[in-house]
Protein backbone atom coordinates (compact mmCIF):
# COMPACT_ATOMS: atom_id res chain seq x y z
CA UNK A 1 0.00 0.00 0.00
CA UNK A 2 1.41 3.39 -0.95
CA UNK A 3 2.05 6.09 1.64
CA UNK A 4 -0.75 8.72 1.66
CA UNK A 5 0.16 12.15 0.41
CA UNK A 6 -0.54 13.86 3.74
CA UNK A 7 1.88 11.45 5.43
CA UNK A 8 4.60 12.15 2.91
CA UNK A 9 4.12 15.87 3.54
CA UNK A 10 4.23 15.35 7.32
CA UNK A 11 7.45 13.32 7.05
CA UNK A 12 9.01 15.98 4.86
CA UNK A 13 8.47 18.52 7.63
CA UNK A 14 9.00 16.25 10.64
CA UNK A 15 12.34 14.72 9.68
CA UNK A 16 14.37 17.91 9.52
CA UNK A 17 12.54 19.29 12.58
CA UNK A 18 13.31 16.10 14.54
CA UNK A 19 16.94 16.12 13.44
CA UNK A 20 17.32 19.79 14.35
CA UNK A 21 15.60 19.41 17.73
CA UNK A 22 17.66 16.33 18.60
CA UNK A 23 20.93 18.09 17.80
CA UNK A 24 19.73 21.22 19.68
CA UNK A 25 18.96 18.97 22.64
CA UNK A 26 22.52 17.65 22.58
CA UNK A 27 24.01 21.13 22.53
CA UNK A 28 25.81 22.54 25.57
CA UNK A 29 23.59 25.62 25.51
CA UNK A 30 20.38 23.62 25.75
CA UNK A 31 21.76 21.36 28.46
CA UNK A 32 22.93 24.33 30.53
CA UNK A 33 19.52 25.98 30.21
CA UNK A 34 17.70 22.70 30.97
CA UNK A 35 19.81 22.07 34.08
CA UNK A 36 19.27 25.61 35.42
CA UNK A 37 15.56 25.40 34.59
CA UNK A 38 15.29 22.06 36.36
CA UNK A 39 17.01 23.39 39.50
CA UNK A 40 14.96 26.61 39.56
CA UNK A 41 11.75 24.61 39.16
CA UNK A 42 12.79 22.30 41.99
CA UNK A 43 13.66 25.21 44.27
CA UNK A 44 10.40 27.05 43.53
CA UNK A 45 8.44 23.87 44.19
CA UNK A 46 10.24 23.40 47.52
CA UNK A 47 9.63 27.01 48.54
CA UNK A 48 5.94 26.94 47.66
CA UNK A 49 5.65 23.67 49.57
CA UNK A 50 7.35 25.25 52.58
CA UNK A 51 4.94 28.18 52.47
CA UNK A 52 1.95 25.84 52.25
CA UNK A 53 3.33 23.73 55.09
CA UNK A 54 3.71 26.83 57.27
CA UNK A 55 0.00 27.59 56.75
CA UNK A 56 -1.05 24.01 57.38
CA UNK A 57 1.13 24.03 60.50
CA UNK A 58 -0.84 26.96 61.88
CA UNK A 59 -3.93 24.75 61.86
CA UNK A 60 -1.97 21.70 63.04
CA UNK A 61 -2.79 19.83 59.86
CA UNK A 62 -0.45 17.13 58.52
CA UNK A 63 1.83 18.26 55.73
CA UNK A 64 3.47 16.43 52.86
CA UNK A 65 6.73 16.48 54.81
CA UNK A 66 4.99 14.67 57.70
CA UNK A 67 3.74 12.04 55.27
CA UNK A 68 7.21 11.67 53.72
CA UNK A 69 8.76 11.30 57.17
CA UNK A 70 6.28 8.57 58.05
CA UNK A 71 6.86 6.80 54.71
CA UNK A 72 10.62 6.91 55.30
CA UNK A 73 10.23 5.56 58.83
CA UNK A 74 8.13 2.65 57.59
CA UNK A 75 10.67 2.05 54.80
CA UNK A 76 13.52 2.02 57.34
CA UNK A 77 11.61 -0.51 59.44
CA UNK A 78 11.06 -2.69 56.38
CA UNK A 79 14.77 -2.55 55.60
CA UNK A 80 15.55 -3.63 59.18
CA UNK A 81 13.16 -6.55 58.85
CA UNK A 82 14.87 -7.55 55.59
CA UNK A 83 18.30 -7.39 57.24
CA UNK A 84 17.17 -9.47 60.22
CA UNK A 85 15.62 -12.03 57.89
CA UNK A 86 18.80 -12.20 55.84
CA UNK A 87 20.85 -12.68 59.02
CA UNK A 88 18.53 -15.43 60.20
CA UNK A 89 18.73 -17.15 56.83
CA UNK A 90 22.52 -16.92 56.84
CA UNK A 91 22.59 -18.64 60.24
CA UNK A 92 20.61 -21.62 58.95
CA UNK A 93 22.71 -24.80 58.80
CA UNK A 94 24.22 -25.62 55.42
CA UNK A 95 21.83 -27.29 53.07
CA UNK A 96 18.72 -26.07 54.82
CA UNK A 97 16.54 -23.91 52.63
CA UNK A 98 15.95 -20.56 54.27
CA UNK A 99 12.25 -20.22 54.85
CA UNK A 100 12.04 -16.59 53.78
CA UNK A 101 13.82 -17.28 50.51
CA UNK A 102 11.56 -20.18 49.63
CA UNK A 103 8.32 -18.37 49.74
CA UNK A 104 6.68 -20.41 47.09
CA UNK A 105 3.04 -19.49 47.12
CA UNK A 106 0.57 -22.17 48.06
CA UNK A 107 -0.95 -23.99 45.09
CA UNK A 108 -4.20 -22.11 45.43
CA UNK A 109 -2.51 -18.72 45.28
CA UNK A 110 -0.24 -19.41 42.35
CA UNK A 111 -0.71 -16.99 39.55
CA UNK A 112 -2.23 -18.93 36.70
CA UNK A 113 -2.68 -17.07 33.51
CA UNK B 1 -6.99 -8.14 1.25
CA UNK B 2 -6.72 -4.51 2.26
CA UNK B 3 -10.07 -2.71 2.91
CA UNK B 4 -11.27 -0.04 0.48
CA UNK B 5 -11.38 3.65 1.37
CA UNK B 6 -14.93 3.60 2.75
CA UNK B 7 -14.32 0.49 4.87
CA UNK B 8 -11.13 1.98 6.16
CA UNK B 9 -12.84 5.19 7.29
CA UNK B 10 -15.54 3.17 9.05
CA UNK B 11 -12.94 1.06 10.84
CA UNK B 12 -10.99 4.20 11.70
CA UNK B 13 -14.08 5.79 13.27
CA UNK B 14 -14.88 2.63 15.24
CA UNK B 15 -11.33 2.13 16.51
CA UNK B 16 -10.89 5.84 17.19
CA UNK B 17 -13.98 5.93 19.40
CA UNK B 18 -12.90 2.77 21.23
CA UNK B 19 -9.43 4.24 21.71
CA UNK B 20 -10.74 7.54 23.05
CA UNK B 21 -13.21 5.77 25.34
CA UNK B 22 -10.45 3.48 26.59
CA UNK B 23 -12.55 0.38 25.96
CA UNK B 24 -10.05 -1.44 23.77
CA UNK B 25 -7.15 -2.00 26.17
CA UNK B 26 -5.06 -4.94 24.94
CA UNK B 27 -4.51 -7.95 27.16
CA UNK B 28 -0.81 -7.92 27.97
CA UNK B 29 1.46 -10.58 29.51
CA UNK B 30 -0.86 -13.50 28.86
CA UNK B 31 1.66 -16.36 28.60
CA UNK B 32 0.80 -18.85 31.37
CA UNK B 33 3.28 -18.71 34.22
CA UNK B 34 3.68 -19.55 37.90
CA UNK B 35 5.24 -17.52 40.65
CA UNK B 36 7.87 -19.90 42.04
CA UNK B 37 9.90 -17.69 44.37
CA UNK B 38 9.89 -14.25 45.87
CA UNK B 39 12.13 -12.23 48.12
CA UNK B 40 11.19 -8.68 49.12
CA UNK B 41 10.08 -7.14 45.80
CA UNK B 42 11.89 -9.65 43.59
CA UNK B 43 9.63 -12.18 41.87
CA UNK B 44 10.69 -15.26 39.95
CA UNK B 45 8.22 -16.50 37.35
CA UNK B 46 8.41 -19.80 35.51
CA UNK B 47 6.62 -20.02 32.18
CA UNK B 48 4.61 -23.14 31.56
CA UNK B 49 5.63 -25.43 28.78
CA UNK B 50 2.85 -27.96 28.08
CA UNK B 51 5.23 -30.32 26.24
CA UNK B 52 8.04 -29.90 28.75
CA UNK B 53 11.33 -28.21 27.97
CA UNK B 54 13.42 -29.83 25.22
CA UNK B 55 16.71 -28.12 26.04
CA UNK B 56 18.88 -27.67 29.06
CA UNK B 57 20.04 -25.65 30.94
CA UNK B 58 17.09 -23.40 31.82
CA UNK B 59 17.04 -19.76 30.72
CA UNK B 60 16.85 -17.04 33.38
CA UNK B 61 15.85 -13.63 32.04
CA UNK B 62 16.75 -10.81 34.43
CA UNK B 63 14.63 -7.76 33.79
CA UNK B 64 15.83 -4.17 33.86
CA UNK B 65 15.40 -1.93 36.90
CA UNK B 66 14.07 0.94 34.81
CA UNK B 67 10.93 -0.50 33.22
CA UNK B 68 8.17 -3.04 33.63
CA UNK B 69 8.76 -6.61 32.58
CA UNK B 70 5.64 -7.11 30.47
CA UNK B 71 7.58 -5.81 27.45
CA UNK B 72 9.06 -9.33 27.33
CA UNK B 73 5.57 -10.83 27.10
CA UNK B 74 3.73 -8.02 25.39
CA UNK B 75 0.95 -9.64 23.38
CA UNK B 76 0.01 -13.10 22.17
CA UNK B 77 2.07 -13.60 19.01
CA UNK B 78 4.45 -10.83 20.01
CA UNK B 79 6.12 -12.22 23.10
CA UNK B 80 9.77 -12.96 23.65
CA UNK B 81 9.15 -15.39 26.51
CA UNK B 82 6.38 -17.24 24.61
CA UNK B 83 8.78 -17.65 21.67
CA UNK B 84 11.50 -19.04 23.93
CA UNK B 85 9.02 -21.46 25.51
CA UNK B 86 7.89 -22.64 22.05
CA UNK B 87 11.52 -23.16 21.12
CA UNK B 88 11.73 -25.67 23.96
CA UNK B 89 13.53 -23.69 26.65
CA UNK B 90 12.63 -23.76 30.33
CA UNK B 91 12.12 -20.01 30.82
CA UNK B 92 12.30 -18.13 34.11
CA UNK B 93 11.85 -14.38 34.51
CA UNK B 94 13.29 -12.41 37.43
CA UNK B 95 11.12 -9.35 37.84
CA UNK B 96 11.94 -6.51 40.26
CA UNK B 97 8.47 -4.94 40.44
CA UNK B 98 8.26 -1.18 41.04
CA UNK B 99 10.76 0.04 43.64
CA UNK B 100 9.28 1.70 46.71
CA UNK B 101 10.96 3.67 49.55
CA UNK B 102 12.09 0.43 51.25
CA UNK B 103 14.26 -0.21 48.16
CA UNK B 104 15.77 3.29 48.14
CA UNK B 105 19.05 2.09 49.68
CA UNK B 106 19.47 -0.85 47.31
CA UNK B 107 22.83 -0.65 45.59
CA UNK B 108 24.07 -2.54 42.55
CA UNK B 109 25.66 -4.99 45.00
CA UNK B 110 22.24 -5.62 46.58
CA UNK B 111 21.03 -6.99 43.27
CA UNK B 112 24.24 -8.69 42.14
CA UNK B 113 25.32 -10.27 45.43
CA UNK B 114 21.95 -10.89 47.01
CA UNK B 115 18.88 -11.11 44.83
CA UNK B 116 20.19 -12.63 41.60
CA UNK B 117 22.23 -15.43 43.26
CA UNK B 118 19.20 -16.24 45.44
CA UNK B 119 16.99 -16.33 42.34
CA UNK B 120 19.51 -18.57 40.57
CA UNK B 121 19.41 -20.95 43.54
CA UNK B 122 15.63 -20.99 43.24
CA UNK B 123 15.86 -21.70 39.48
CA UNK B 124 18.27 -24.57 40.18
CA UNK B 125 15.96 -26.02 42.80
CA UNK B 126 12.85 -25.59 40.66
CA UNK B 127 14.33 -26.99 37.44
CA UNK B 128 16.69 -29.54 38.93
CA UNK B 129 19.46 -28.18 36.68
CA UNK B 130 22.73 -26.79 37.99
CA UNK B 131 23.76 -24.48 35.18
CA UNK B 132 21.74 -21.68 33.66
CA UNK B 133 21.72 -19.44 30.62
CA UNK B 134 21.36 -15.91 31.96
CA UNK B 135 19.90 -13.06 29.88
CA UNK B 136 20.08 -9.46 31.10
CA UNK B 137 17.79 -6.93 29.41
CA UNK B 138 18.97 -3.32 29.19
CA UNK B 139 20.26 -2.15 32.60
CA UNK B 140 20.00 -5.72 33.90
CA UNK B 141 22.71 -6.57 31.37
CA UNK B 142 25.09 -4.60 33.60
CA UNK B 143 23.89 -6.52 36.65
CA UNK B 144 24.41 -9.87 34.92
CA UNK B 145 27.87 -8.88 33.67
CA UNK B 146 28.87 -7.85 37.20
CA UNK B 147 27.38 -11.11 38.46
CA UNK B 148 29.39 -13.25 36.04
CA UNK B 149 32.57 -11.29 36.82
CA UNK B 150 32.19 -11.06 40.60
CA UNK B 151 30.78 -14.54 41.18
CA UNK B 152 32.69 -17.12 39.15
CA UNK B 153 31.33 -19.75 41.54
CA UNK B 154 27.78 -19.27 40.20
CA UNK B 155 26.70 -21.72 37.49
CA UNK B 156 26.30 -19.29 34.58
CA UNK B 157 26.63 -21.50 31.48
CA UNK B 158 25.96 -18.74 28.93
CA UNK B 159 25.45 -15.00 29.25
CA UNK B 160 23.48 -12.73 26.92
CA UNK B 161 23.08 -8.99 27.32
CA UNK B 162 20.34 -7.23 25.35
CA UNK B 163 20.83 -3.51 24.55
CA UNK B 164 23.10 -2.99 27.53
CA UNK B 165 24.92 0.31 27.96
CA UNK B 166 28.69 0.26 28.35
CA UNK B 167 30.24 3.49 27.06
CA UNK B 168 28.27 6.18 28.86
CA UNK B 169 29.89 9.00 26.90
CA UNK B 170 27.74 7.78 23.98
CA UNK B 171 24.49 7.69 25.92
CA UNK B 172 23.23 11.13 24.92
CA UNK B 173 21.16 13.71 26.74
CA UNK B 174 20.37 12.01 30.06
CA UNK B 175 23.88 10.77 30.61
CA UNK B 176 25.54 14.03 29.59
CA UNK B 177 23.44 16.02 32.06
CA UNK B 178 25.19 14.09 34.83
CA UNK B 179 28.50 13.39 33.12
CA UNK B 180 29.43 17.04 32.82
CA UNK B 181 28.17 17.94 36.30
CA UNK B 182 25.12 19.95 35.23
CA UNK B 183 23.00 17.80 37.50
CA UNK B 184 23.88 15.74 40.55
CA UNK B 185 22.03 12.56 41.51
CA UNK B 186 20.44 14.34 44.49
CA UNK B 187 18.83 16.85 42.11
CA UNK B 188 16.51 14.11 40.85
CA UNK B 189 16.17 11.90 43.94
CA UNK B 190 13.00 12.72 45.87
CA UNK B 191 12.19 12.83 49.62
CA UNK B 192 11.70 9.07 49.75
CA UNK B 193 15.11 8.32 48.26
CA UNK B 194 13.91 7.26 44.81
CA UNK B 195 14.26 8.72 41.33
CA UNK B 196 10.55 9.18 40.57
CA UNK B 197 9.01 7.40 37.60
CA UNK B 198 8.00 10.79 36.14
CA UNK B 199 11.64 11.92 36.08
CA UNK B 200 12.60 8.71 34.26
CA UNK B 201 9.80 9.30 31.74
CA UNK B 202 10.85 12.92 31.13
CA UNK B 203 14.42 11.77 30.58
CA UNK B 204 13.39 9.18 27.99
CA UNK B 205 11.05 11.65 26.25
CA UNK B 206 13.89 14.13 25.94
CA UNK B 207 15.86 11.65 23.84
CA UNK B 208 13.40 12.00 20.95
CA UNK B 209 11.39 15.20 21.39
CA UNK B 210 9.08 14.78 18.39
CA UNK B 211 8.31 11.15 19.18
CA UNK B 212 4.94 11.78 20.80
CA UNK B 213 3.66 13.70 17.78
CA UNK B 214 4.96 11.05 15.38
CA UNK B 215 3.27 8.34 17.45
CA UNK B 216 -0.08 10.12 17.20
CA UNK B 217 0.33 10.57 13.45
CA UNK B 218 1.23 6.89 13.07
CA UNK B 219 -1.87 6.03 15.08
CA UNK B 220 -4.09 8.14 12.82
CA UNK B 221 -2.60 6.57 9.70
CA UNK B 222 -3.12 3.00 10.94
CA UNK B 223 -6.23 3.47 13.06
CA UNK B 224 -8.27 1.26 10.71
CA UNK B 225 -5.96 -1.71 11.38
CA UNK B 226 -7.13 -3.55 14.52
CA UNK B 227 -3.93 -5.52 14.94
CA UNK B 228 -1.76 -2.44 14.54
CA UNK B 229 -3.83 -0.47 17.07
CA UNK B 230 -3.57 -3.30 19.59
CA UNK B 231 0.21 -3.39 19.24
CA UNK B 232 0.41 0.40 19.43
CA UNK B 233 -1.64 0.54 22.60
CA UNK B 234 0.40 -2.17 24.30
CA UNK B 235 3.71 -0.59 23.34
CA UNK B 236 2.53 2.92 24.18
CA UNK B 237 1.30 1.79 27.56
CA UNK B 238 4.66 0.21 28.34
CA UNK B 239 6.61 3.25 27.17
CA UNK B 240 4.66 5.51 29.56
CA UNK B 241 4.64 2.96 32.37
CA UNK B 242 7.99 3.83 33.94
CA UNK B 243 9.06 2.77 37.41
CA UNK B 244 11.00 4.58 40.11
CA UNK B 245 14.72 3.82 40.42
CA UNK B 246 16.42 3.19 43.79
CA UNK B 247 18.36 6.30 44.80
CA UNK B 248 21.47 4.49 46.08
CA UNK B 249 21.82 2.50 42.85
CA UNK B 250 21.29 5.72 40.90
CA UNK B 251 24.10 7.50 42.79
CA UNK B 252 26.39 4.57 41.95
CA UNK B 253 25.28 4.62 38.33
CA UNK B 254 26.13 8.31 38.03
CA UNK B 255 29.39 8.12 39.96
CA UNK B 256 30.82 4.84 38.69
CA UNK B 257 29.18 4.13 35.34
CA UNK B 258 28.57 7.62 33.97
CA UNK B 259 31.27 9.87 35.43
CA UNK B 260 34.08 7.31 35.62
CA UNK B 261 32.81 5.35 32.61
CA UNK B 262 34.06 2.30 34.47
CA UNK B 263 32.40 -0.34 32.31
CA UNK B 264 34.15 1.01 29.25
CA UNK B 265 37.46 0.82 31.13
CA UNK B 266 36.68 -2.82 31.94
CA UNK B 267 37.27 -2.37 35.67
CA UNK B 268 34.28 -1.48 37.85
CA UNK B 269 34.68 -0.33 41.47
CA UNK B 270 32.47 -2.76 43.30
CA UNK B 271 31.83 -3.30 47.01
CA UNK B 272 35.17 -2.82 48.71
CA UNK B 273 37.16 -3.80 45.66
CA UNK B 274 36.60 -3.98 41.96
CA UNK B 275 35.44 -6.40 39.30
CA UNK B 276 36.97 -6.90 35.88
CA UNK B 277 34.88 -7.66 32.84
CA UNK B 278 37.81 -9.77 31.65
CA UNK B 279 36.77 -12.23 34.38
CA UNK B 280 33.59 -13.03 32.44
CA UNK B 281 34.74 -16.25 30.81
CA UNK B 282 31.50 -18.05 29.93
CA UNK B 283 30.14 -17.94 26.35
CA UNK B 284 28.82 -14.42 25.82
CA UNK B 285 26.48 -12.78 23.31
CA UNK B 286 26.17 -8.99 23.09
CA UNK B 287 22.94 -7.99 21.34
CA UNK B 288 22.41 -4.35 20.37
CA UNK B 289 20.49 -2.28 17.87
CA UNK B 290 21.46 0.19 15.17
CA UNK B 291 18.40 2.42 15.63
CA UNK B 292 18.38 2.42 19.41
CA UNK B 293 18.03 5.97 20.74
CA UNK B 294 17.98 4.95 24.41
CA UNK B 295 21.13 2.80 24.38
CA UNK B 296 22.92 3.66 21.11
CA UNK B 297 24.84 0.88 19.38
CA UNK B 298 28.07 2.83 19.94
CA UNK B 299 27.51 2.51 23.68
CA UNK B 300 26.90 -1.28 23.71
CA UNK B 301 29.51 -2.24 21.12
CA UNK B 302 32.64 -2.30 23.33
CA UNK B 303 31.26 -5.02 25.62
CA UNK B 304 32.10 -7.83 23.20
CA UNK B 305 35.81 -7.06 23.39
CA UNK B 306 35.87 -6.25 27.11
CA UNK B 307 34.73 -9.64 28.39
CA UNK B 308 37.35 -12.35 28.77
CA UNK B 309 35.30 -15.10 27.17
CA UNK B 310 36.96 -16.97 24.29
CA UNK B 311 33.44 -17.48 22.90
CA UNK B 312 32.24 -13.84 22.76
CA UNK B 313 30.10 -12.76 19.86
CA UNK B 314 27.69 -10.00 18.97
CA UNK B 315 24.41 -9.60 17.19
CA UNK B 316 23.84 -6.20 15.60
CA UNK B 317 20.22 -5.66 14.63
CA UNK B 318 18.41 -3.09 12.52
CA UNK B 319 15.83 -2.13 15.12
CA UNK B 320 15.20 0.18 18.05
CA UNK B 321 15.51 -0.46 21.77
CA UNK B 322 12.08 -2.02 22.13
CA UNK B 323 12.00 -3.52 18.65
CA UNK B 324 14.59 -5.99 19.86
CA UNK B 325 12.15 -7.81 22.11
CA UNK B 326 8.77 -6.85 20.64
CA UNK B 327 7.79 -6.14 17.06
CA UNK B 328 8.30 -7.47 13.54
CA UNK B 329 12.08 -7.21 13.62
CA UNK B 330 12.13 -9.11 16.92
CA UNK B 331 9.95 -11.91 15.53
CA UNK B 332 11.81 -12.30 12.23
CA UNK B 333 15.41 -11.74 13.25
CA UNK B 334 16.23 -11.11 16.90
CA UNK B 335 14.39 -13.91 18.69
CA UNK B 336 15.30 -16.72 16.25
CA UNK B 337 18.98 -15.73 16.25
CA UNK B 338 19.11 -15.48 20.04
CA UNK B 339 17.37 -18.86 20.33
CA UNK B 340 19.82 -20.41 17.84
CA UNK B 341 22.79 -19.05 19.79
CA UNK B 342 21.49 -20.51 23.05
CA UNK B 343 20.55 -23.81 21.43
CA UNK B 344 24.06 -24.21 20.05
CA UNK B 345 25.35 -23.88 23.61
CA UNK B 346 22.74 -26.11 25.24
CA UNK B 347 21.94 -29.81 25.22
CA UNK B 348 18.80 -31.71 24.40
CA UNK B 349 17.05 -33.14 27.39
CA UNK B 350 17.08 -36.92 27.50
CA UNK B 351 13.85 -38.29 26.07
CA UNK B 352 12.82 -35.03 24.41
CA UNK B 353 12.04 -34.84 20.70
CA UNK B 354 14.44 -32.06 19.72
Amino acid sequence: MSTPLWRTAFDLVERPVAAASESWLQSDTFMDVAAVGFKVQRRMRAQSRQALEAWLGLFELPTRRDVSDLVNQVAALERQVRELRAQRDAEQPNGATPASRRRRPAQGTRSKR
Amino acid sequence: MSPNLFERQTLRARNGLAYLAGTSEPRIATTPRDLVWQLDKARLWRYRNPDGPRHRPPVLIVHSLVSKSYILDLLPGNSMVAFMVQEGFDVFLLDWMAADPADAENTLETYVDHYIPAAMAAVAEESGEGEQTVIGYCFAGILTLLLAAAHPELPVRNLITLTTPCDYTEMGFMSRMFLEGRLDPDDVIDDTGLVPAAAMDEGFQALKPTDRIVQQVNLWQNLWNDQWVEGFQAMNRWARDQVAFPGAAFRQTVDVLIRRNALCAGVVPYGRGEVRLADVTCPYLNVYCEQDTIVPARSSEPLTCLVGSPDASELRLQSGHVGLVAGRQAAKVARPQIADWIRARSEDRPGSAA
